[in-house]
């Protein structure tokens, strides 16, 4: 005999909410540059940003009934954090022959050429930052996050938040100075 | 509690500047947009340029007819007209043999009048009739045949069918 199937009588079943994927795509595809760049200056490797980004497209469609309207954006910055940190993890676990960051651009006109150079100066100050300064100083000099978003999403109270971005800045200023400083010493262009 | 401006807002060095500035003009290439999307079953599918012409962006049958072209249409148009005609001969064929009956027999016959088929002694139709002594070997259901027990008694004269009619008694 078929034994009837237990339910249980104080929680209720919640309703299944159909997640709006249309809006999902366009949340995805609006901050698509900006959550490239966090990747990226998170230090996800070159080699796995693709994967990486995908990753945080397969993590938005799969939690879509869990995005708020209108924090779409906090979602998916923090499904990108996880995610870089999972990439850096791994990258730092298994380190490969891959080529370095950036490959070799070629010839590139000279205004292109300083900006390359300029993002692998940037990349190098932003691996010597600690994880909880990089996160708030990307977010917050770079994507433009306001410091509130950025202690939600880092799960910090406001004050922690406004400490690291100081200290960040800190950290930031000094390495430019001691970038500067030896490029002179040795005669070459920082 | 407003936010502090950004280091490219204020008071940024041109070094600070030139290393945050390049940080975000760093574009991302559209094609990792376009796997991504299409990695998480987002992707859009791309329509050609040219397909809308001719009147509005239409419906799926618009778009068929529009796929076809001006003479497969008219091939489809005839196969069509042809295959219409054709059932309706058919129609027509199913209905003509009771309709083709009764006046064939108005057309045989003389007058309207509806006697009896009385047919001569060398009717066709007493032919085919199986001889008595044959029949009666092989089928004895042959006698309730209304046309072959009554063609010996009209045609009393028929040689080679008396000997199979019983004589009468007395």
């Amino acid at each position: 005999m078929e034994t009837p199937r237990e339910v249980d009588p104080i929680v209720p079943a919640a309703p299944r909410e159909v997640p709006d994927l249309a809006a999902v795509r366009r949340a995805l595809v609006d901050s698509f540059p900006a959550m490239w760049r966090l990747l990226r200056r998170m230090g996800v490797p070159a080699s796995s940003l693709d994967d990486a980004v995908q990753e945080v497209f397969l993590t938005a469609v799969r939690r879509a009934s869990a995005i708020r309207p209108g924090s779409e954006r906090s979602f998916l910055y923090g499904v990108a954090l996880r995610v870089a940190a999972r990439a850096r993890g791994r990258d730092a676990r298994a380190p490969s022959d891959d080529p370095p960051e950036v490959p070799d651009p070629g010839p590139l006109p000279d205004a292109l050429l300083e900006q390359h150079r300029a993002r692998e100066a940037l990349d190098r100050i932003l691996d010597r930052m600690s994880d909880d300064l990089r996160v708030t100083f990307v977010l917050y000099e770079l994507d433009e996050v306001t410091l509130p978003e950025i202690a939600e999403l880092t799960e910090v109270p406001l004050g922690t938040a406004t400490s690291r971005l100081r200290r960040a800045r800190e950290f930031f200023r000094a390495e430019v100075d001691r970038t500067q400083r030896r490029a002179k010493a040795e005669g070459r262009q920082p | 509690l407003s936010d502090p401006k950004r280091l490219v807002d204020g008071d940024a060095t041109a070094e600070e500047l030139s290393l945050l500035r390049a940080a975000r003009l760093d574009h991302a290439p559209p094609e990792v947009l376009a796997r991504a999307l299409s990695a998480a079953g987002l992707a859009v599918p791309s329509t050609p340029p040219s397909a809308p012409r001719g009147g509005s962006p239409g419906s799926r049958g618009e778009a068929f007819f529009r796929g076809l072209g001006f003479g497969k249409v008219v091939g489809l148009a005839s196969i069509v007209v042809v295959a219409a005609a054709g059932a309706w001969l058919a129609t027509r064929a199913d209905r003509s043999p009771p309709e083709a009956s009764p006046s064939a027999v108005g057309s045989a016959l003389p007058s309207p009048r509806s006697d009896p088929p009385v047919t001569p002694a060398a009717s066709p139709r007493a032919e085919p009739s199986p001889p008595p002594a044959a029949s009666a070997s092989t089928e004895p259901s042959a006698p309730p045949v209304p046309v072959a027990s009554a063609e010996p008694t009209r045609v009393p004269g028929t040689p080679g069918r008396l000997p199979t009619v019983p004589a009468p008694p007395g």
